[in-house]
């Protein structure tokens, strides 16, 4: 059937590739990938059931033991994890591994745009941390209505700048103009139409 | 009683509502890339300062236009604005290179009219049928039901490995057991932190996983994209659209069937009715398939549009969402402290009945407004995506904030959208895990208290109860299927 997935497909390769390769194909699985998939889950699984066997059991009947269903699912995740595992290696995915020790790694960091996904990941990762930690807000009185502008606005404006600036690549006048409108447009949305507090404490 | 929920929802109040969510609906979906899924859960922060009513209205306006949406940047400039436009998108542009994208735009916004209207009533329909038969279920067929809406889900969203489907189910099975337990107050995989004994909540994990997600893996890319110049009349052929009237009525029921199923969104349905659609077509139709068919359109968007219908059957009557987009018409019910399920009728008399009215006026303003924001959207297409992604990063931060209003959701958001990126890498579906986050609960509890029940029976007491012997066959068959296919298929 049809695998989820919200890739655009651009002009470019929409007329490429047949209908089946749009519905079906998977081209991000290899047999490498999938093996050392099956082992990271794999660890995964144990560590699940050991935490689930560990589990007090207050009702001291096994049928309502808190880790019974977790430590099934873990079972059955480790089954699967070596299924997947299988399949790979009569897939080639160990010879793929052997031959090219970290060559997926390498391949990784030489993509610009694996490079690029990557700082945004730093960057949202920042700007989260920072939300979390900066607080404040001013109120100014209008006179018809209080105007907030919180510490959130300021860190959302000065973090979409920073990314459309990377991204969009618009001068630092366009990157800040457009992110000032539209994360005060948001933050008034939400605040004033939809009384929603938002982070930051405005 | 009925009469009192056609004049609710017939308020210019309502109405104007319904307006701005189908509108904000349609352009949202338009956008490349922007999912109704992800239209639908980020918008729940919009709906959670609603009133109920309002909040439902608003919340159905924006699922029915999304699923339209998608067709717009589909049949235009050749990218589908959600997965379930790309059938639509195929056949669409090739008729718009012709010459004909206004013509096959309208053939879109005609079918997905249809559409609704055949979920609509499929759902009026079977709504007391499936009431009925949800009263029969107990912890037991609970717990089979949940985890068949897992299993179905990993199989239909993975392609050719359904494995990776169900591990991913199974990774959002583990997160949903994160917390106290239900039974006996047990704190699980909490690791000692007071707040993770609260649970995750799935709401910002649906946003990190199809929001920052999408953001992560679309940002970085360079595929500009071309925008059309020109798009032609804009006019709904009723007349093509009577002589495809046999593909439409069979992939609206294709559509609701698969709405459904817990799990099986509208790119499914808009897949299978286009095979399906191909497969029964007489041969000179058949022979344009691929190169410009309006049948084939007619099929793609009456059945991912019938699709929403039939997702709110297992929605409403069982509490299980048909699909994520309808997972996020849960959550927004459930911040409005609305339980749905086998006592929906009981709990919440008339809601129901408004549901159906909200839906059928949804899709009337849908026709409308499709009609009216082709142009205009056009304009806004000439916005690159390196310019709209970012734009999305704040309102992933407010919608993740808005829940609970704590920053904790805002952590559980950026976690899962760096969890959905790596397993977008390594090729796993993500739908699975949400609906596995979701169902989760519901699969322990019922499980264990099954357990309880069944504890001096024997096995033929197990087996003497239907709806549960008959689950048991439909679950072992998918795993069957899902393990054996693949063999098949070599």
């Amino acid at each position: 059937m049809v695998p989820e997935d919200n890739s655009p497909v651009t002009p470019g390769n929409a007329e490429k590739a047949s209908p089946a390769d749009k519905a079906g194909k998977d081209k991000r699985s290899t047999p490498g990938k999938d093996l050392a998939a099956s082992a990271v889950i794999a660890a995964f699984a144990v560590f699940v059931i050991l935490l689930a066997v560990r589990m007090p059991n207050p009702g001291k009947v096994v049928f309502t033991a808190p880790g019974l269903l977790p430590f099934i699912t873990g079972l059955t995740l480790l089954i699967m994890a070596v299924g997947l595992g299988i399949r790979s290696i009569r897939a080639g995915g160990v010879r793929g591994l052997l031959q090219r020790p970290g060559k997926g790694v390498r391949d990784y960091f030489a993509n610009g745009e694996n490079l690029r996904a990557l700082l945004l990941i730093g960057i949202i990762i920042v700007y989260v941390i920072v939300t979390e930690q900066i607080t404040f807000d001013l109120r100014l009185p209008t006179g018809l209505f209080v105007f907030y502008f919180s510490s959130y606005e300021l860190i959302s404006i000065i973090t979409l700048t920073l990314i459309l600036r990377i991204f969009w690549r618009a001068s630092l006048v366009r990157c800040v103009l457009v992110s000032a409108l539209w994360t005060i447009a948001l933050a008034s949305t939400f605040r004033y139409a939809f009384h929603i507090l938002l982070p930051g404490g405005g | 009683m009925i009469l009192d929920q056609i004049l609710v929802t017939l308020s210019p109040y309502m109405l104007l509502i319904c307006l701005t969510g189908v509108t904000l609906g349609i352009l949202w979906g338009a956008m490349p890339g922007l999912s109704t899924t992800m239209a639908m859960v980020l918008l729940i922060g919009l709906s959670a300062g609603m009133e109920q009513n309002v909040a439902i209205m608003f919340m159905l306006g924006v699922y029915t236009g999304s699923v339209f949406g998608g067709a717009i940047s589909a049949v235009l400039i050749n990218i589908p604005g959600t997965p379930d436009a790309v059938p639509t998108m195929i056949e669409g542009h090739t008729l718009a290179k012709q010459g004909k994208g206004g013509l096959a735009l309208g053939t879109a916004i005609a079918a997905s009219f249809l559409g609704n209207w055949v979920g609509i009533l499929l759902l009026i329909a079977f709504i007391p049928v499936i009431l009925s038969l949800a009263l029969q279920f107990r912890s037991w067929e609970m717990f089979l039901l949940a985890m068949w809406g897992i299993a179905i889900c990993g199989t239909m969203s993975s392609g050719e490995l359904p494995l990776k489907g169900w591990i991913s189910g199974w990774i959002g099975l583990m997160v949903a057991f994160v917390g106290l337990d239900a039974i006996h107050g047990v704190p699980r995989y909490t690791f000692g932190s007071l707040i993770l004994e609260d649970g995750i909540s799935y709401v910002p994990v649906l946003i990190g996983l199809f929001g920052l997600t999408e953001i992560i893996r679309v940002l970085p890319q360079k595929n500009p994209y071309i925008i059309p110049t020109e798009v032609g009349r804009v006019v709904p052929p009723l007349r093509a659209l009577v002589k495809y009237s046999r593909a439409a009525i069979r992939s609206g029921l294709l559509g609701t069937v698969i709405g459904a199923i817990p799990g099986a969104g509208a790119n499914v349905a808009s897949f299978l009715a286009y095979d399906v659609g191909q497969r029964r077509a007489k041969p000179d139709e058949r022979a344009k398939w691929g190169k410009g068919s309006y049948e084939a359109i007619v099929c793609a968007e009456v059945a991912n549009n019938a699709n929403i219908g039939g997702s709110m059957l297992p929605t409403l009557t069982l509490g299980i969402p048909g699909n994520a987009p309808a997972a996020a018409i849960l959550a927004a019910l459930e911040l409005k402290h609305v339980v749905v399920g086998p006592a929906i009728q009981i709990e919440h008399p008339g809601l129901i009945y408004f549901i159906y009215f909200a839906l059928i006026i949804a899709n009337f303003l849908m026709y409308g407004m499709a009609i009216a924001l082709v142009k205009p959207s056009v304009k806004l297409f000439s916005l690159p995506r390196s310019l709209l992604m970012p734009l999305i990063i704040p309102l992933c931060v407010i919608g993740a904030f808005a829940v609970n209003q704590n920053y904790y959701d805002i952590y559980v958001m950026l976690g899962s959208g760096l969890i959905g990126y790596l397993l977008h890498r390594f090729g796993f579906p993500l739908a699975p895990l949400v609906l596995a986050v979701i169902l989760g609960p519901l699969a322990d509890e019922n499980l264990r208290r099954a357990l309880l029940v069944f504890e001096d029976k024997s096995i033929w007491f197990v087996l003497s109860r239907p709806i549960g012997t008959i689950l048991l066959l439909v679950v072992g068959f998918t795993f069957y299927d899902g393990i054996f296919r693949r063999n098949k298929k070599k």
